[in-house]
């Protein structure tokens, strides 16, 4: 294998690396906020330091790999899209950490079950797990038709997500005394939907990538 | 109006079938890269364009090259004429044994000019052209070969300059040159390309990107890709291409 | 020499400190390298005495000439014709001789053989009749001169009518130097680098105008060592001049071309082997042997300087 090929592939085993671990992060976050668990939550707040300190190697293999080799072509677009997918995950680990941190400060605050079904929190933390799949599945095999389910995953997230304050609104008229967990349950969604929008990039850029499209501020369909 | 535009070449040294079937067309004030592997064919495709081939015996030619829409391999074309029009800097500098400034006049005698005002006039235009003048207005009587190497390149530049050529044809100009001097040439095409057109042959993939407008990739005798330099250099749309230039060749 | 064997076995040091220290190992590694280091000073001791015997046969000759035939060179010698049977006076008209040959010669073959290398060498290139001309051209200079002699003599001499004259010896010595001349022409100009033609056409420049202008300029100093060569081996010739051109004995200096004249190294061949009285001529015959060396040697200086002259005029 070729020096920057070597190098090429380093980039990618610490990008997947930093993936897997956001992935874990964002499920594990989910299933925290589902089950009210506060050391699953602790654990992702533990983490987080680590998604950073990949970040960090990412950027800098991006930056010498370009200032070393000046790579061209579809190696220059794997590095390109390498170090904006390396910042959206860190995003993404962000909100993660928000929402486990929303968990660790409340320790007592418990969720209306029917509240939770009737917004469908469940379907929209599966939903993003999905995309958070099928954006790795998609790099790893550098396949674009994989990334492409990924927009249409999008749709339903913004839905879900639209429909969440009218609900939650509903609620809190009904058990005011119930509006400051009602909020913490809104600013989840919140970050949930940006964890989709964040997935969406990705997948832009996985499509910049292999197929050398730009599909940035274009509608997908 | 295109200023070189070469119809269905194909190209032969002996038996060896050179160059296939080759379509280039080239716009005014524009610089073009050839690149590819060694004897892809870009050498022998840049010589067809002032006609250096003719010097090698055994070599046969079909189709047809205009430039400035005339077919310079029609059989009533003067040679020394086309090479006025089409000047060429090769690979290592070839300054003939003469002081600097009887280098650059050379062209100009030898194509008949007496009148030396006017010669002397060109000399310190095409020196200045090829950004040489602050280096050797001292010492224009000195001989060309006490020049370093990227400055007889650059003379060479002038004197191809001097005849007042449309085209400029370079054979892998800075091959030869340190690193500082390869980036003086090629600012130096940068500059040029306002008043010629330029086409260069070059092995160095990143000369060929920082230079060139449109980048033509020749394999095996055949030009795979010719596409603006851009585009190649993102997104080739031929796989051999994007092997080639990002160097999983071979 | 010193420095580099120091080298040398520095590296040797700094490599075997690379092998891992098995006994086998340094020591095999160290004996191959000290027989090498051995047969290699062997090698070039033998090479050196070699080169110096050269120089020793050379220095003696020389010697041996100079001291036998130093006593007889006086101005006398110099600028007197031969007296009392070649036994006395002294051998001008055969100096003069030699260099009106020499001229004449050169007029003969300078221009055709230097216009034949161009054409070989510019326009030729590659193809039939060039080969074919290159392997008369060694053929020619591998002919015994004195098959020259008597080829001059027939064609020159009777056919042509010139008689023994300067013009019938001075082109039969022209043909001998022929091919060294256009060898010499053509290599000359085939050590220039192609670069500088292509450069010069490719200004639109013709052919000739390059050939003159930028090819020739660069090749001369080259061509004139040649030419020099040639004069040098054209003024030692007996055999050539023998049937041609050269006087037994002439004392007066000729006043046309087709006059006989005297030459030395004829002369020389007279005076040591059939002269009126060898034993008497000998002291003559160093002499005149020395005049003859002088003379190669001063032509040699000559092709020197001149050649370091162009070559600078090229470069300046």
């Amino acid at each position: 294998m070729r020096h920057l090929e070597q190098e090429l592939d380093n980039l990618r085993q610490d990008l997947i690396k930093m993936w897997r671990l956001v992935i874990t992060q964002v499920t594990n976050t989910g299933d925290s906020i589902l089950t009210f668990d506060k050391d699953l939550a602790m654990q992702v707040s533990m983490r987080e330091k680590k998604v950073d300190a990949y970040e960090l190697k990412n950027d800098s293999n991006c930056e010498n790999i370009i200032a070393l080799y000046q790579p061209v072509a579809i190696d220059l677009r794997f590095v390109l899209a390498a170090l904006k997918i390396n910042s959206n995950l860190e995003r993404i680990a962000d909100f993660a950490y928000g929402i486990s941190r929303i968990l660790i400060a409340n320790p007592s605050m418990i969720l209306d079950a029917e509240l939770i079904t009737e917004t469908n929190l469940r379907g929209m933390i599966e939903q993003v797990n999905k995309m958070m799949y099928q954006g790795l599945d998609a790099f790893e095999n550098e396949k674009s038709e994989f990334a492409a389910a990924i927009f249409s995953e999008d749709y339903i997230v913004d839905e879900i997500n639209n429909n969440a304050p009218r609900i939650i609104a509903n609620y809190i008229q009904k058990n005011p005394d119930r509006a400051f967990e009602c909020l913490h349950l809104m600013s989840t969604f919140r970050k949930m939907e940006r964890i989709g929008d964040h997935c969406s990039n990705i997948a832009e850029e996985i499509f910049f990538y292999i197929d050398a499209k730009v599909l940035k501020h274009s509608p997908k369909k | 109006m295109l200023i070189i535009d070469a119809k269905n070449v194909d190209f032969y040294y002996s038996d060896f079938h050179a160059l296939k079937n080759i379509n280039i067309e080239v716009e005014k004030n524009k610089v073009i890269a050839l690149i590819g592997p060694s004897g892809c064919g870009k050498s022998t495709f840049l010589r067809l364009l002032n006609r250096m081939n003719d010097l090698i015996d055994g070599t046969r030619m079909t189709g047809s090259i205009l430039v400035e829409g005339e077919n310079i391999y029609a059989p009533n074309v003067r040679v020394d004429e086309l090479r006025k029009k089409v000047g060429m800097v090769f690979q290592k500098p070839n300054p003939f044994p003469k002081t600097i400034f009887e280098n650059v006049a050379y062209g100009l005698r030898v194509n008949g000019n007496t009148d030396n005002t006017f010669i002397e006039e060109r000399v310190i235009e095409s020196i200045k052209s090829a950004a040489l003048w602050d280096e050797v207005k001292d010492k224009l009587n000195k001989s060309a070969f006490a020049l370093s190497g990227g400055q007889q390149q650059r003379l060479c530049i002038a004197r191809a300059l001097a005849i007042s050529p449309k085209v400029v044809l370079m054979d892998e100009p800075a091959s030869a040159l340190d690193p500082i001097s390869t980036a003086k040439i090629e600012e130096l095409i940068y500059e040029l390309k306002k008043d010629y057109t330029i086409v260069i042959v070059t092995h160095n993939m990143q000369q060929a990107s920082r230079v060139s407008d449109k980048t033509g990739y020749f394999y095996l005798g055949e030009l795979v890709e010719f596409d603006d330099t851009t585009k190649i250099f993102t997104n080739p749309k031929e796989y051999s291409t994007q092997n080639y230039i990002t160097g999983r060749f071979g | 020499m010193k420095t580099t064997k120091k080298q040398e076995t520095n590296t040797n040091f700094g490599s075997s400190q690379f092998i891992p220290p098995v006994a086998g190992g340094v020591s095999g590694s160290s004996s191959s390298y000290s027989s090498k280091r051995w047969s290699q000073a062997i090698a070039f001791t033998i090479f050196k005495l070699m080169s110096y015997a050269v120089v020793a046969i050379l220095v003696l000759i020389l010697g041996f000439i100079v001291s036998k035939g130093f006593q007889v060179i006086s101005w006398d010698f110099l600028t007197k014709s031969p007296e009392e049977g070649m036994t006395k006076g002294g051998i001008y008209p055969a100096i003069v001789g030699t260099l009106y040959l020499v001229l004449g010669s050169s007029l003969f073959s300078f221009p055709i053989g230097i216009m034949s290398g161009i054409y070989m060498n510019e326009y030729a290139t590659g193809n039939k009749i060039a080969a074919f001309i290159r392997i008369m051209t060694n053929n020619l200079s591998a002919v015994p001169s004195v098959v020259f002699g008597l080829f001059g003599m027939a064609l020159f001499v009777n056919v042509m009518g010139f008689g023994d004259s300067i013009i019938a010896g001075s082109l039969t010595l022209g043909l001998l130097s022929l091919p060294l001349v256009i060898r010499t022409t053509e290599e000359s100009l085939k050590a220039i680098d192609f670069s500088y033609r292509e450069g010069s056409l490719a200004l639109g420049a013709t052919k000739l105008q390059t050939i003159w202008k930028v090819i020739m300029p660069m090749a001369f100093p080259n061509i004139i060592t040649g030419l020099i060569l040639s004069i040098g081996r054209v003024s030692g010739e007996t055999a050539p001049i023998l049937f041609t051109v050269a006087a037994y004995f002439l004392p007066k200096l000729p006043t046309s071309i087709f006059d006989q004249v005297m030459a030395l190294p004829y002369h020389l061949y007279v005076i040591t082997t059939s002269g009126t009285n060898i034993e008497i001529s000998r002291g003559i015959a160093y002499g005149t042997a020395l005049v003859l060396i002088f003379i190669v040697l001063l032509v040699n200086v000559i092709a020197t300087i001149l050649r370091d002259y162009f070559s600078r005029k090229v470069k300046m």
